[in-house]
């Protein structure tokens, strides 16, 4: 009688668990799910206009994109972007942190300001700075003009060469604080005893940081290069807004060549393999990184 | 000594123009955007006088907008398609996030990862075959269209953040109350939800932010003016072939107010929040 008791009262929370939890099961699978299975599909299809039907072509597209010049030219933009936007970032997000791990002040009027460009929209961060930038208009020309004296306007968007550098620029302006938030979250959790030892030692601020701070920072580093790695490779609005990709194709990126494939030459399945071929990368880099990482930690 | 302590007036020096350096990068291009918006179009296009201040303020930009563009349909839709993907996002995960802390049953720690997996899903790959669904449905240019796009990342986002919360939430306090006569339901609202309302906060926060923001999604998911939101709807007002500068900057101003605001309420929530999901 008791056995039978305890029995159906455990059967019945697995019932209330999984009652629970079904209603995300349902909308998951509707809304991420049953599409990313789609869309891995859609990459085997030869997808004629603006519909979602044609013959099933195995590779074909695959083979197409990788042999097409557009593609490998944005896959190298691809990685330029991300690489440069990631390490501005943790290179900015790690001295602000540092900035504001130290007590003042103002510190927390500081430290909500410092996140304003993280919290603004992505097109918003696109329309200030085309308007900072601007040729005749904007800010930086005008100064850089009156009190550094520099004769001709700078085209920042419009020179072949200096167009992904200004890209990277404002990636790095609108997503440093991220970083910062990650660091000084762990920064504020180091132990203050740690600092004493080296105090009494006598030890400059440089050996400090290196021997102290920056190996207490080494598990949200990881992360935070993970994450922000992930996000950046991937990033479609501000790259595709700002630039549009051009001049000619010196800022195209593999998002940006997905969109246009899809919905300017209605080449849907191609469309669909650059974006599983994205993936894939993407979930590959991470893969290698995550083992080096782990293996790094066993030897050590 | 007195070398010791000229460092210590060097190393405040520094640290202070370091602060100072990084405020103004921060701050400057959204003033540069609000003082813009208050100029007349004559000092805005050439600026013989003063570089940053308005000579005059007016608001001839602000009337423009609200009165010769469809930006307040652009703010409705924003508007509805948030709250309806909140009304959405926050209960199914607060109950998934308690069951997957709660209960054992078969597939939880799968599910569990795969929540995380499915955060991680790029819209990139996405967006294509979310726009083939929401074509068969008959979604395609509609806020419903876009709520169901915007629940696919802020639903197991939501779930995968309060996991964390409700992990914090010791089950004691819970079976307590039970043996105190309190059903679970009545557990649930009445002792643990209360306890994590810096998580419910922090994937509200989420949420608006991510609704308010996202653009790919609703590049494609709409096609007619009446649908689009504001990030569409802002991106075409620089796409035209002169771009009324003054007129951008006060829609600018006018979409981030509202950011703005709700981060200076919730800053600190948000941080715990912020915390609580880099330590989960």
């Amino acid at each position: 009688m008791a056995v039978e008791k305890t029995l159906s009262r455990k059967q019945k929370e697995v019932l209330y668990g999984i009652l629970l939890v079904l209603p995300s099961v349902v909308v998951i699978g509707a809304t991420a799910a049953y599409p990313l299975a789609k869309g891995i599909s859609f990459s085997f299809y030869k997808l004629a206009g603006f519909t979602y039907e044609g013959p099933f072509v195995g590779f074909a597209n695959y083979t197409r994109v990788i042999g097409n010049s557009l593609f490998v030219e944005s896959f190298r933009n691809n990685l330029v972007w991300a690489f440069g936007t990631l390490a501005g970032q943790i290179l900015v997000g790690l001295v602000t942190a540092l900035l504001l791990n130290r007590s003042f002040r103002g510190r927390s009027v500081a430290q909500g300001l410092i996140l304003f460009p993280y919290i603004i929209p992505g097109i918003v961060a696109v329309i200030v700075w085309r308007w900072l930038l601007h040729d005749q208009y904007g800010v930086i020309n005008l100064v850089l003009k009156r009190w550094i004296g520099l004769e001709e306007s700078i085209h920042w968007f419009a020179t072949p060469s200096l167009a992904m550098a200004s890209l990277i620029l404002v990636g790095i302006w609108k997503f440093f604080p991220f970083v910062t938030i990650c660091f000084l979250a762990r920064l504020q959790t180091v132990p203050p005893q740690l600092y004493d030892a080296a105090k009494v030692d006598g030890a400059s601020a440089w050996k400090e940081f290196w021997h102290i701070t920056l190996p207490q920072l080494r598990e949200v580093f990881f992360v935070v290069v993970l994450l922000r790695g992930i996000f950046m490779y991937i990033k479609f609005d501000i790259p595709w807004l700002l630039t549009g990709g051009g001049p000619g194709t010196s800022t195209y990126t593999l998002p940006i060549m997905s969109y246009v494939e899809a919905f300017q030459q209605m080449r849907r399945g191609t469309s669909a393999a650059i974006a599983c071929v994205l993936f894939v990368t993407l979930v590959g880099v991470a893969l290698v990184y995550f083992l080096a990482f782990e293996r790094r930690e066993v030897v050590e | 000594m007195r070398s010791y302590r000229r460092r210590k007036a060097v190393r405040k020096t520094l640290m202070w123009a370091g602060v100072v350096f990084f405020v103004i990068v921060s701050i400057f291009p959204l003033v540069e955007a609000l003082l813009s918006s208050l100029k007349p179009p004559s000092q805005l296009f050439s600026r013989s006088s003063s570089i940053f201040l308005p000579s005059s303020v007016t608001l001839l930009h602000y009337r423009e907008l609200l009165g010769g563009t469809r930006f307040l349909t652009y703010y409705f839709n924003t508007t509805v398609v948030t709250f309806f993907t909140l009304a959405l996002v926050i209960p199914i995960s607060a109950l998934a996030a308690y069951s997957l802390t709660r209960f054992e049953f078969p597939g939880r720690d799968l599910y569990r990862r795969l929540i995380l997996f499915t955060y991680m899903l790029p819209p990139i790959l996405l967006f294509l075959p979310l726009h083939a669904v929401l074509t068969r449905l008959g979604l395609v240019n509609s806020r419903a269209g876009l709520i169901f796009a915007y629940t696919s990342f802020c639903l197991p986002f939501g779930m995968w953040l309060l996991r964390a919360f409700f992990v914090g939430v010791p089950v004691s306090l819970e079976e307590a109350a039970m043996v105190d006569g309190a059903t679970r339901l009545s557990a649930f609202f009445r002792i643990v939800l209360p306890q994590v309302v810096s998580g419910v906060v922090a994937v509200s926060v989420f949420v608006c932010v991510v609704c308010w923001n996202e653009y790919l999604y609703a590049l494609v998911l709409t096609s007619s003016a009446e649908m689009k939101t504001l990030p569409v709807g802002l991106a075409t007002f620089i796409r035209m072939y002169t771009i009324d500068w003054g007129m951008v900057m006060a829609s600018v101003v006018l979409t981030s107010a509202p950011l703005v605001v709700l981060y200076m309420f919730v800053q600190r929530h948000l941080l715990k929040g912020f915390a609580g999901a880099v330590k989960g």
